[in-house]
């Protein structure tokens, strides 16, 4: 395997963890804000603010995730192997799948709450 | 979720009366009394069970890995084994967790309360003030809160120093005072007693011996209670005990503490008007009585040494016993 | 080539005609000339050695007497817990006695014996002679080792800190903690942030960089994929805990607010920052126990292990998701619900990544047939433990539940169930699986089996108890309880549990001592069958020749492997320059690149050491000028050993095995010590991030920020201070096109433009802080203040490193030491020139944008 592909193969092995990383840090900093801020009380659509953005990272997440999902499993792009019996490329790619579920599955729970628990006290 | 939440009540009572004999459940968790209490003893039981099942597997599967032919255990000895009970077991299981963790806690949050009581975290006592709806003060005292069964009541928690927690077992989870904020927890008590609670955050020399009782009684005698707290307490009614008030004040404890109706009148320690009727001296470290009191008066920082209150080791023999006398009275 | 599948799916290529990278037999005195440079010095000069088994071994050493004495003060504070009321041991002991337990077991201890073991063993799992950076490492553990023996000597002076292992605010500032307790704190373990990060550099780049050829990602053992991401979650946790300790110690010195309600701070800054460090802090020390069971499993199981890669994708979800649940700690605070409920959500998110190794350990036990020696039990116990601590973990991640069991002795049950159960464990096991590569005897299976009975059922009995204790209201860290309360018998059972397991360590100890006598060359040997690379024959010099693998069982699918080595059929089966080489892979495919040129013994570790622990406790007993001296001196002790080293091209490129002609030197990112600054650059990363977090969460708290009676800077200031950055980077980035064209224009030109750019970044540094002060505002007065100044500080302290590193630079130019070729030394440099203006240029941006945007 070509080691110019070594950095954007490694990024994606936990691109998803990532991207759950950067859903995570975006939904606690606006729920955080909006209740320091006062900004709960405000409807977007019929639904409050921060269950609002929430919905929304969400969504973009698991769209990313999604994506990060079908290159490694459709073998494209960065992750198109060289050799068929590279095992390194195997090896990576096999845990960029797995870890992109797991972290699709971090993603849902996270926006769970949101659905259930009052945004501030 | 009624039929369950009984059912969890009486496991709880029964288990633990059988483990654990004869304890003290007047600050526990596993004796839920309060409307916070039961909704988390609920969830605590699915979560035992539910662990308890988990971890029983894991043994068993252990086991029969290590011990049993090949044979028998071949089965286990896959990919597909890892990723059905690493995996989806603990995806489902922990989706429902979740779930219903969220559910109680948003219940927790969403009680309305018709009574207020501000209680500040001091090292290492706790100053109560039953507050009006306007704030203003209706009712100080220190180290002791009675409350109504069945009426949620809404504790603003403040500190005056560092960070303690505000924590009653059989009533409700804990809930930190923080300097700079003012945090609020609201709930009920379900059954009338007197229970215990004590503080939760490490906050110095004596967070082992900072704790209150907390009393919860029928509204009737919670209004008695009140009416009779919020007056003066009577006058000495013998030469000794008016011996004892003249020496309380002029030692100079009312520099310190306040006695309404008298000139003491210091904002510093426990408002002291009703010491009398309290369970406990010392932040639920000794009980109340001429003996305890004369010992707290000449030798706290013996008997709780860093906290706030010196040792007036001066007072000896019959000053001493008159002092004490005199709080003793007043009821 | 044949291809061949392996148990678990994965495929291996095995060379069916085998042909070796060098033929034997080896010239004469080759085999001399490599032991020559790699002899250990003799005598007391041992103390200068930085060859990592000795290193590695001191340094377990001393991680395994810290872990006795912190236990000590353990049964000390079970005995005072015996009985209600009890006068053994006062409150203010006692509150000391839990702190320092706390502390040295989390950070004296935990830390350290896992970067110990990885010091020790990672070198040889990976198939190489030495880590990278074998200078740093002695200095890391010399550090470690004078600092956390004097910290334990605060007990005896009556100065130990007494604040709790995570000293909340504002118990710990200068008004409730008056005195040098918690300054010892805060400054003591200042040096184990060191030792810490050292140790995490070197790992991450000797994972990358000095591994066998042949050793491709898929074939990494486990326990180097735990090492690595240990080592990366050090790089990003520490800064904060860093940064934490330093704002401490400056509010409590000289009074900037950052914690003080009354000033604009606020407590919960020094609890996220705590936080977000101490919950990856379990974790960092989870996942190498995690490894080595993996690495121990298969071998007593005599099969490969099942899942090998759902176990690295586990250790890597671990490691990133635990970086989302720090406020787990701070359900109890009053923070908004639904914040909680995210971090809800992720803790138990963690809990997946847990169960997928569990069940990979069982299913690999399935797979084979498990002997019952003492490492297998130890592991056997571990998974059963660790699954309960996991469990009640759970349980504590579901918010209302912890508002119960917070602080009381549930959450001790949990913690201790994990750490002594997911950590002690293993390393239990680990000594006992490992000893025979450096002893001639292996301990004794008899008493092996004694000591796990009673370590096992002392931890149950002590720990399990308290699940109840802590529901029966029993809060922590209390240092007696009323009688009244009842909670006696479970505490006696608990103490009761705490002597068995001293006495299962006292006979541990017991056997250790009167089995363990030092030996590579002459050690017990391959006695568990085992088939990584660690286990193979090695001398002072790691093996003869460096291995080529293709399996991640080497010694299973290539048996005659050690002999192999020996005859010299591998790479580099001598030495090329005459000194201490390496053969540095590629970090993907493992191909050879070149040889690097190791650094042998030097006095400059140890002396650094010392003087650098000497400035630590100088500058806590308010010692301050003997502090800087201390503290120069140790500068100079460090400048002394790197004068020694970027040797250059000491020869042209040579054979080492196979087709390979390697050079002895290379410059630019493929060059070792540039991924070293790399790493370094990402911890300061880390905590400029830490700090701008905390800018931000102040701001938060505040009503008005920047708060009323401040004024703000003209824009003129930031912008004269970003051009002087900006102008600083160019002319370092001239001064390197400056060295490339030595040849022509000689030194000087490179010479003068590091000068000149070191008087730019003072000139930026400077202009940033006059801005600031000429508006009259201070650091003392409000937490936006002091968040400021922070900044400016920052800015000062690399301009320090800068003007040293940049005067080192110039000497070695002066010297001769320096050319377009021999110019690593200017490239670390330069790259950390320009990550500090590119700091200070987003600082600039922060602090001169986001104040103006809100008004």
């Amino acid at each position: 395997m070509s080691e110019r592909r070594f950095w954007s193969k490694a990024f994606l092995m936990f691109g998803g963890l990532l991207i759950w990383a950067a859903h995570f840090m975006f939904v606690y900093s606006a729920n955080a804000v909006a209740c320091a801020r006062g900004f709960t009380h405000i409807t977007v659509l019929g639904v409050g603010l921060v269950p609002f953005s929430v919905i929304l990272a969400t969504l973009l997440a698991l769209l990313a995730t999604g994506y990060l999902l079908y290159t490694a499993l459709s073998w494209s792009g960065p992750l198109r192997g060289e050799a068929n019996d590279d095992p390194a490329s195997a090896f990576l790619r096999q845990i960029t799948i797995v870890l992109t579920l797991i972290a699709m599955i971090a993603i849902v729970w996270n926006a769970l709450p949101a659905s259930i628990v009052t945004p501030c006290t | 979720m009624q039929p369950f939440r009984k059912i969890a009540l009486s496991l709880t009572s029964a288990a633990a009366s059988l483990l654990l004999g004869a304890c003290n459940w007047t600050q526990s968790a596993l004796a839920p009394r309060g409307s916070h209490a039961e909704a988390i003893d609920q969830l605590t039981w699915i979560l035992f069970i539910g662990g308890m099942l988990i971890f029983l597997l894991v043994v068993a599967f252990l086991t029969i890995a290590s011990l049993l032919r090949r044979s028998l255990k071949g089965w286990m000895a896959n990919y597909n084994f890892i990723i059905g009970f690493g995996i989806l077991l603990p995806v489902a299981t922990l989706t429902a967790i979740l779930t219903f963790s969220s559910v109680v806690l948003n219940t927790i949050h969403s009680a309305q309360p018709k009574m207020r009581i501000e209680v500040t975290g001091e090292q290492f006592w706790w100053r109560v003030h039953y507050l009006d709806e306007s704030g203003t003060i209706k009712l100080a005292t220190a180290n002791e809160i009675r409350i109504p069964v069945g009426t949620p009541v809404e504790f603003i928690l403040k500190t005056q120093d560092v960070i303690h927690s505000f924590w009653v077992p059989n009533f409700a989870g804990k809930l930190d005072m923080i300097p700079g904020r003012v945090t609020k927890l609201t709930f009920s008590a379900t059954t009338p007693g007197i229970y215990r609670g004590q503080c939760a955050e490490y906050c110095g020399a004596q967070h082992a011996l900072m704790a209150f009782y907390i009393v919860a009684t029928t509204s009737r005698e919670f209004e008695g209670w009140f009416a009779q707290q919020v007056g003066n307490p009577p006058e000495p009614t013998t030469p000794f005990l008016a011996r004892g008030q003249q020496l309380f004040l002029s030692f100079g404890c009312g520099s310190c503490h306040t006695v309404r109706g008298t000139l003491a009148d210091g904002r510093f320690g426990p408002d002291l008007t009703r010491v009398g009727t309290r369970l406990s001296i010392g932040a639920g470290t000794f009980p109340v009585n001429i003996g305890t009191l004369a010992a707290w008066t000449s030798s706290a920082q013996h008997l709780k040494p860093g906290n706030a209150m010196p040792s007036f080791g001066n007072l000896q023999g019959e000053q001493l016993r008159a002092i004490a006398a005199y709080m003793e009275s007043l009821k | 080539m044949t291809v061949v599948y392996g148990r678990d799916g994965d495929r291996t290529t095995k060379r069916s005609n085998v042909r070796f990278p060098n033929t034997v037999p080896r010239p004469q005195g080759e085999i001399e000339r490599l032991r020559v440079p790699w002899a250990p010095p003799r005598g007391w000069r041992i103390f200068s050695a930085v060859n990592n088994t000795y290193v590695g071994l001191t340094y377990i050493g001393t991680a395994l007497i810290i872990f006795v004495l912190a236990g000590v003060l353990a049964v000390i504070m079970r005995t005072q817990l015996a009985v209600p009321e009890n006068t053994l041991v006062g409150h203010s002991l006692y509150n000391q006695l839990f702190t320092m337990h706390g502390t040295m077991m989390m950070f004296l201890f935990a830390v350290p014996i896992m970067e110990a073991f990885g010091v020790l063993l990672l070198p040889n799992i990976l198939g190489t002679r030495e880590l990278p950076f074998p200078r740093l490492s002695a200095y890391s553990l010399w550090v470690y080792a004078f600092g956390g023996l004097a910290f334990f000597s605060t007990l005896f002076f009556g100065v130990a800190p007494d604040g709790g292992w995570f000293m909340y605010t504002p118990l710990t500032d200068a008004r409730f903690s008056p005195g040098i307790k918690s300054d010892m704190w805060l400054l003591g373990i200042g040096f184990i942030e060191i030792a810490a990060i050292a140790g995490a550099i070197e790992i991450m780049v000797g994972f990358a960089k000095n591994r066998a050829p042949g050793m491709t990602l898929d074939k990494i053992p486990i326990f180097a994929w735990a090492l690595l991401i240990f080592a990366l979650m050090i790089v990003f946790a520490f800064p904060a805990l860093i940064l934490a300790t330093i704002l401490l110690e400056i509010e409590r010195a000289f009074g900037w607010p950052f914690f003080m309600a009354e000033k604009g701070g606020d407590p919960l800054l020094w609890q996220h920052l705590f936080w977000f460090f101490g919950h990856p802090e379990v974790y960092i020390i989870f996942i190498p126990a995690a490894g080595m069971v993996s690495m121990i499993l298969p071998v007593m199981a005599q099969t490969r292990l099942v899942g090998h890669r759902l176990i690295v994708l586990a250790l890597i979800a671990m490691g990133i998701i635990s970086f989302g649940l720090w406020v787990h700690h701070m359900f109890a605070t009053g923070l908004p619900p639904l914040s909680l409920g995210f971090f809800s959500a992720a803790s138990m998110s963690v809990a997946i990544a847990s169960g997928i190794q569990v069940f990979a350990w069982i299913a690999t036990i399935a797979s084979g047939r498990l002997r019952f020696t003492t490492p297998a039990l130890f592991i056997v116990a571990f998974i059963a433990v660790f699954t309960m601590g996991g469990l009640t973990g759970v349980m504590l991640a579901s918010v209302p539940f912890d508002l119960q069991a917070h602080d009381t002795y549930f959450v001790v049950a949990h913690f201790h169930y994990v750490l002594v159960g997911g950590m002690v464990l293993p390393l239990l096991a680990a000594v006992y699986y490992w000893f025979p590569t450096v002893s001639r005897k292996p301990l004794s299976e008899r008493v092996g089996k004694w000591v796990f009975w009673l370590f096992f059922i002392g931890l149950n009995v002590a720990f399990f108890p308290m699940h109840i204790t802590g529901l029966m209201g029993m809060p922590r860290r209390v240092y007696t309880y009323l009688e009244v309360m009842q909670w006696d018998l479970l505490n006696v059972v608990s103490t009761i549990g705490a002597y068995v397991m001293a006495t299962a360590i006292a006979l541990l100890i017991f056997d250790i001592v009167r089995t363990f006598r030092f030996s590579f060359e002459n050690n017990a040997g391959n006695i568990w069958n085992a088939g990584t690379l660690e286990w193979m024959r090695t001398y002072n010099y790691g093996t003869r020749s460096i291995p080529e693998v293709d399996s991640r069982y080497p010694l299973w699918t290539q048996p005659q492997l050690s002999n192999e080595a020996d005859e010299g059929r591998y790479y580099l089966p001598g030495t090329l320059t005459g000194q201490r080489e390496a053969l540095v892979t590629s970090p993907i495919d493992a191909r050879p690149i070149y040889v690097m040129q190791v650094p042998g013994p030097h006095w400059g570790p140890f002396l650094a050491a010392t003087a650098t622990t000497a400035f630590f406790y100088l500058l806590t007993l308010k010692l301050i000028l003997p502090a800087f001296a201390s503290g120069i001196v140790a500068i100079a002790f460090i400048l002394w050993w790197l004068w020694d080293l970027d040797h250059g091209p000491v020869r042209e490129p040579a054979h080492v095995g196979g087709d390979y002609v390697l050079p002895v030197y290379m410059s630019g990112p493929v060059n070792h010590s540039w991924w070293g600054t790399v790493s370094l650059l990402l911890v300061a990363g880390s905590f400029v991030i830490c700090l701008v977090f905390s800018y931000f969460f102040l701001w938060l708290v505040n009503p008005a920020w920047p708060p009323v009676g401040v004024t703000l800077p003209s824009l003129a200031w930031p912008g004269v201070a970003a051009v002087l950055y900006a102008a600083s980077s160019g002319a370092v980035l001239l001064a390197s096109r400056g060295l490339s064209a030595q040849i022509q224009r000689g030194p000087w030109p490179m010479r003068l433009l590091l000068m000149l750019a070191s008087v730019l970044f003072l000139a930026a540094v400077s202009v940033q802080a006059l801005a600031e002060g000429q508006t009259g505002l201070r650091p003392t007065m409000h937490s936006y203040g002091a968040m400021v100044y922070m900044f400016v500080a920052l800015q000062y302290f690399f301009a320090g490193v800068l003007v040293i590193m940049a005067g080192f630079t110039l000497a070695r130019s002066l010297a001769g030491k320096l050319d377009p070729v021999r110019r690593v030394t200017f490239d670390n440099t330069m790259l950390l020139w320009h990550y500090a203006t590119a700091q200070g240029i987003v600082v600039l941006f922060i602090l001169t944008l986001f104040p103006r945007a809100l008004g």
